[in-house]
């Protein structure tokens, strides 16, 4: 929140300290959906519960595999977006697994950063990986490259990477803008197995489009909790859909109050509070 | 013993921090008051100082990649000799440039007078540049469209004919061939299935992000606070 945002949010406040008006909606619905995930997140210690496949994921492994095979690398690209944005530490989630893969496999990775501050920590990532399989000597610093933080700059310099080094599987998983078709493309274009994810829905298309495997919007987030086939963790996605399940009641309530009392926002005024 | 005390605080410190810094920016994002105003105000600075610590490592990673290929002369080293010459050159003129221009919220440390060429390298090779690698998008676009509308199925024959009924109706000569009908049936198209599907997409990615956060803030998720501390 940039400090001119807080100063006009300051001059607005009815009082000296108090909740914001218009947020308690969304606080009640908050620890609704806290509570589901928290619960799952519990159940799951003690009972299997069932997550449906995704077949993106599932094609990580034959994406890396066939490199291996090939002898060529695979590329990593965690999005461009900041550190903070949930799509990166997505990406961040994703890139572990791939390491520890790739790491075992003997396969050589490289990771294309445009943030300044996603660089360290993918840096890292991938050096514990390699520390985890037993082979730091394996690990160089040229594995996980900065290009620029420019976004045209960085596209620029990601696509040379594909077509220098034609990797047979190109991952990217993270905050994508105009950026993501251009990735899509030349990665195509050099015959990479191509898997990506985003949970922007303008760029979703291209991804549908130019790649094998799309993870679509919440499957981004889904799959950082499956990808590590962590029993705890893909509780949590159970516990999500309940979330869905109280939006989809809260939309037939909508549409429901809408039909029999037109122009009644009893509703959208109570989620707006 | 020392030691295994020592990786513990390296695992278990980031976590409380992340802990102690979510919660607040969740309170904040529902309270308000001076303190929380405040300490958003500081969070603001540190954001900056960590992105410019961010930058001199970065800095480092691309000299050193770099670097490597110009003394082993890998393929294309004389690219690599241009990048790091050219990032050192802007380095010292974005240092010499004390006066602000284009608008820059920070300035360099020495005034050397440097601002009319950092301007020039921003304005006359910077941003055309960048203009450039982003209209390629224009052909990227086509052949990612010819792609997406082969007809391998239903799917793909109804994206294929709704896709066509858009791109006409977008189009003035849609209109002077279909008349205002296919204005319609375009504003429609947008308005309902895809406004649909999009907001169906929208609902799951909030509850999706929620559920993350959680993870995250709990400490379910460890990677991305941890990097590669674990």
């Amino acid at each position: 929140m940039s400090s001119v945002l807080i100063d006009i949010l300051v001059s607005q406040r009815p009082r000296a300290w108090g909740l914001w008006p218009g947020r308690i909606g969304s606080l009640v619905l908050l620890f609704v959906l806290g509570f589901f995930v928290i619960l799952y997140l519990r159940l799951a210690r003690k009972r299997k519960i069932f997550i449906r496949k995704l077949p993106g994921l599932d094609a990580v492994d034959e994406a890396i595999g066939r490199a291996t095979e090939m002898g060529q690398p695979v590329t990593f690209v965690p999005g461009i977006g900041a550190i903070g944005s949930l799509d990166t530490m997505c990406g961040l989630v994703f890139l572990s697994e791939v390491a520890k893969r790739c790491a075992e496999l003997d396969t050589r990775l490289i990771v294309l950063n445009r943030n300044v501050l996603v660089q360290p920590a993918t840096a890292g990532i991938v050096r514990d990986a390699f520390r985890a399989a037993g082979k730091t000597e394996k690990f160089s610093e040229d594995m996980v490259r900065y290009i620029a933080p420019d976004q045209f700059a960085f596209a620029a310099g990601a696509l040379g990477t594909f077509k220098r080094e034609k990797p047979a599987a190109n991952l990217m998983f993270g905050a994508f803008w105009a950026e993501s078709l251009e990735l899509a493309e030349v990665g195509n274009d050099v015959g990479a197995i191509q898997i990506a994810g985003s949970s922007s829905m303008a760029q979703v298309p291209f991804f549908v489009a130019a790649c094998d495997y799309c993870l679509i919007g919440e499957e981004l987030y889904a799959g950082a909790a499956y990808i590590g086939r962590d029993p705890i963790l893909t509780g949590s996605i159970a516990g999500q859909d309940w979330g869905k399940v109280l939006a989809a009641v809260l939309i037939a309530l909508g549409v429901i109050t809408a039909w029999l009392l037109p122009g009644n926002k009893w509703l959208s005024n109570l989620l707006l509070i | 013993m020392s030691k295994l005390v020592l990786s513990d605080l390296k695992k278990t410190v980031p976590m409380g921090i992340a802990f102690v810094m979510g919660i607040f920016g969740a309170f904040a994002y529902f309270v308000y008051t001076d303190p929380t105003d405040a300490i958003l105000q500081n969070a603001i600075v540190f954001d900056s100082v960590m992105g410019s610590m961010g930058m001199a490592i970065s800095l480092g990673n691309i000299s050193l990649i770099h670097g490597k290929n110009v003394q082993r002369k890998r393929k294309g080293w004389f690219f690599s000799v241009l990048i790091l010459v050219l990032m050192y050159f802007s380095l010292i003129i974005g240092l010499g440039a004390k006066k602000p221009y284009l608008g820059q919220q920070y300035y360099g440390l020495f005034d050397w007078g440097t601002e009319s060429i950092g301007y020039f390298l921003v304005i006359a090779i910077m941003n055309p540049a960048s203009t450039t690698v982003m209209s390629l998008l224009a052909f990227y676009i086509a052949s990612a469209a010819y792609r997406a509308f082969r007809i391998r199925g239903i799917d793909s024959a109804i994206l294929l004919v709704s896709g066509a009924l858009v791109l006409l109706g977008q189009a003035p000569i849609g209109a002077y061939i279909f008349g205002p009908s296919l204005l319609d049936l375009k504003t429609w198209i947008l308005s309902v299935p895809n406004l649909a599907g999009s907001r169906g997409c929208s609902i799951g990615i909030a509850v999706g992000s929620i559920a993350m956060s959680i993870r995250v803030l709990f400490g379910y998720e460890r990677k991305p606070v941890l990097g590669g501390l674990e």
